[in-house]
């Protein structure tokens, strides 16, 4: 993004890029830090146990990031760009960073 | 008490016997309810009979071609030598059309041997395959399907001009009542007329007997001296030449040779008889070859007698074509007395016939040999197929298509088509002479030496002729041909290589492939576009397949309309599945859906079943106002393997009833799977 059209936040921006890891490197039972773009959303219909299940890519691969106890979250939705944090377990037999510590970034954005 | 009866008792109820088979009440297609008004009812694959014809019907069917070439040979001899020669011409039509029937006489006495020797398939595609390798039966058949083309081009082209030699008025109609000539034969052809013959005795007796009473009339004229000679020249007439001295009367050998070729037309169509022996009745092949002979005796007593008549009242010869010769002979010699005059239409009329019918034998003809080359790969296999009438249909269409490009091309003028003829013929006759002359040195059977050199000669004959055509018409046209014969027998190899290609990768180990172990995991994605019916019908199907994953999806190339959906979605939450959104950033749905396959396929132990509803439009219309994305999709997919597609229709308004006689009915098939790609090869390479 050139100069020009940073926001105030640009610097804090800078922080948060600090600690991101490349989702081919994360480990299970590891806090991670990864961003990247929402390539699927999966909605549950009213009846099922509330769940958003979303799936994280990077350049490097992708994780699924699940918010439990949620239905939707507003700005999630496919192709979002998303920072995540949080401990890196597994749901449905799939690597998962569950309830993370989310952050939205708008388009074009990062 | 039986074991058997036992066990019915505990089970309940004795078995029933099944239902009986009932017409489905599915309606009919639109084009199988045109084809139904336009061509009759379907005709049931029972009812193709063989019907064995007698030798007088076998000549009428088999000898229309050939015996017709006697209305246009003599006048396409007289129209090379009289620019030339002038009146000598009328002295030399006679030496020709006598070396002419020395050739039919050879070519007669070789086919009494090929009909002897191959009586259920004589014809010349069939003998050089019997008796050479690839590249020869190729150059047999496509030379003959080029002259079937162009007999039916010069039969409807000459009999245009019988009718409008007696009708001048038509003569500005040439073209389209040609067009029209074909379209009818190929109308009753689709039909299924084929080779009914009663039909077909009519004319062909009809045309001989005026045939035979022209000559004799015309002799007896003749006889008593008051056979008047025309005068040579006038409008339209062909340019006459000047009498020249010595041998040939001027007549170069390269003008002789080439009338010679022109009247090679006449010859054409002997092949004929021998295609049809299966047709005849028993013993076939001793009834064909009699038929053949009657044939080539009639064929030689009005082409002899015609030249003879043309030679003595010094007819001319039209740049246009009409009057014809025979026209012109008619009027001469039947005068102008009433009686003379309906003599006169009734010879136009029986000309015409019979060159119509004419065209219908290679309408027989052409498609028989077309699929006999599909059933050998050589020719798309479509032509193999017999159509609504239990006739060759598309070798009928492909036909009359071809035959119509010609005559438009040549505007419908029987001396633009006559270059082009003959070549094709006499390559075919030399080829399956060679092919009888290695019969017999192969096979050694009893008086072989003889039939030897019959063959032999025949084979040398026919190619002499052959050389002679296509040097001596070389410019006239004879050269399109020579272009097309060999562009022609490369794409019939090409189209054989093909298919053995495919041939080759579909039989590779076949059977391993069917009993390879199957992939562990099936996941089976529904792709979903909107929330209907027909989505409710593919989630419903896509249950009872039982997969490991069942997963509803829609490529979200508009956010707008994903959002609506996935709120929709967890409203009504068909069958509680959840829908995945899937991200489309660049909007194409096609290769989106291609990239999440591929994805699911990347471990190489899933079968992935793409389900997709499709709505079946009752109107062609209809469909316009939709686009084809689910073909789109199935098309792309096809390259995946392990990736299949199935559409899951839904019949907007014109479906039957959904409730009823569908449960009435279980297992009515309803799926129609494309592109099933599991090619059981192992993990895929590309990814």
């Amino acid at each position: 993004m050139s100069p020009l059209f940073r926001r105030a936040g640009a610097e804090e921006d800078a922080d948060q890029d600090a600690g991101l890891l490349p989702i081919s490197s994360v480990t299970w039972r590891q806090r991670a830090r990864v961003r990247g773009r929402v390539r699927s959303i999966r909605v549950q219909p009213l009846a099922g146990v509330p769940t958003l299940e979303c799936t994280l890519y990077d350049e490097t691969g992708g994780l699924a990031v699940v918010f439990l106890g949620r239905r939707e979250i507003p700005g999630i939705r496919p192709g979002a760009t998303l920072t995540a944090e949080g401990m890196v377990s597994d749901h449905q037999g799939r690597l998962a960073i569950l309830n993370p510590a989310y952050q939205l970034q708008s388009p074009g954005e990062h | 008490m039986d074991k058997y009866a036992l066990r019915v008792l505990t089970r309940g109820a004795a078995p029933q016997p099944l239902p009986p088979v009932v017409e489905s009440d599915v309606p009919e297609g639109r084009l199988f309810r045109l084809k139904s008004a336009l061509l009759g009812r379907p005709l049931h694959s029972d009812q193709l009979v063989h019907e064995r014809l007698g030798k007088p019907t076998a000549l009428a069917v088999f000898a229309s071609d050939n015996l017709s070439s006697s209305a246009y040979a003599t006048e396409e001899i007289l129209r090379v030598l009289l620019p030339y020669v002038g009146v000598a011409a009328f002295t030399l039509v006679m030496p020709i059309t006598i070396a002419m029937l020395v050739v039919l006489a050879f070519l007669i006495l070789s086919y009494r041997q090929t009909i002897k020797a191959y009586p259920f398939a004589s014809g010349a595609y069939n003998v050089t395959t019997a008796n050479f390798g690839p590249p020869v039966p190729q150059v047999a058949g496509a030379a003959l399907l080029i002259d079937y083309v162009l007999t039916v081009a010069v039969s409807t082209a000459a009999g245009t001009a019988a009718l409008t030699s007696a009708f001048s008025a038509l003569r500005s109609f040439r073209i389209e009542i040609a067009i029209g000539f074909v379209l009818l034969i190929a109308y009753g052809n689709l039909r299924g007329l084929k080779e009914s013959g009663r039909i077909f005795a009519v004319p062909t007796y009809f045309f001989m007997l005026n045939m035979v009473l022209l000559l004799v009339v015309g002799l007896v004229r003749l006889a008593m001296g008051d056979l008047p000679t025309e005068a040579l020249s006038g409008e339209g007439l062909v340019e006459i030449g000047e009498k020249g001295s010595g041998l040939l009367y001027g007549a170069s050998l390269f003008v002789v040779l080439h009338a010679f070729a022109s009247g090679g037309a006449a010859v054409t169509g002997v092949e004929a008889i021998s295609d049809g022996v299966p047709a005849f009745r028993k013993p076939e092949w001793k009834n064909a070859r009699t038929t053949l002979v009657v044939m080539g005796a009639s064929l030689g007593v009005m082409f002899l007698g015609l030249s003879f008549l043309a030679s003595r009242t010094h007819v001319g010869v039209f740049e246009e074509g009409v009057p014809t010769v025979l026209s012109q002979i008619g009027d001469i010699v039947y005068g102008e007395s009433p009686l003379g005059h309906v003599l006169y239409y009734a010879l136009q009329a029986g000309t015409m016939l019979i060159l119509v019918l004419a065209a219908n034998t290679s309408f027989a003809d052409f498609p028989r040999l077309a699929s006999f080359q599909a059933g050998d790969s050589f020719l798309p296999k479509q032509l193999t197929k017999r159509g609504h009438r239990l006739v060759f249909s598309n070798g009928i269409i492909a036909l009359a298509g071809a035959a119509i490009i010609v005559l438009l091309l040549t505007s419908a003028r029987v001396e633009a088509l006559i270059p082009l003829y003959a070549v094709g013929v006499f390559l075919s006759f030399t080829l399956s002479q060679s092919a009888m002359a290695k019969h017999h040195l192969r096979e050694r059977e009893p008086g072989w030496q003889r039939g030897l050199a019959i063959n032999g000669f025949g084979a040398f004959l026919s190619g002499l002729v052959c050389l002679i055509v296509a040097v001596t018409k070389f410019l006239d046209g004879a050269w399109i041909v020579l272009l097309l014969l060999p562009t022609a027998v490369l794409l019939l190899l090409r189209l054989n290589r093909q298919y053995s290609q495919e041939e080759a990768e579909l039989e590779h180990e076949a059977e391993v492939a069917a009993t390879a172990p199957i992939l562990r995991r099936h996941v089976v994605l529904v792709l979903i576009d909107r929330l209907d019916r027909s989505t409710a019908r593919a989630i419903q199907y896509a249950r009872t397949l039982t997969p490991d994953e069942l997963r509803a999806v829609h490529i979200a190339a508009d956010e707008l309309k994903a959002e609506a959906l996935a709120e929709e979605w967890r409203r009504l939450a068909l069958a509680r599945l959840s829908l995945e959104l899937v991200d489309c950033p660049d909007r194409r749905i096609t290769r989106c859906t291609v990239n999440l396959v591929d994805s699911l396929l990347a471990d190489g132990q899933t079968e992935v079943s793409v389900l997709i509803p499709r709505r079946i439009y009752r109107r062609a219309w209809h469909r316009l106002l939709h686009d084809r994305t689910a073909d789109a999709i199935a098309e792309a997919l096809a390259p995946l393997p392990h990736a299949n597609v199935t559409i899951i229709p839904y019949h907007l308004g014109g479906g039957r009833d959904p409730v009823a006689p569908a449960a009435a009915r279980p297992g009515a098939a309803e799926v129609p799977s494309i592109g099933g790609n599991g090619r059981g090869d192992g993990p895929r390479s590309s990814s």
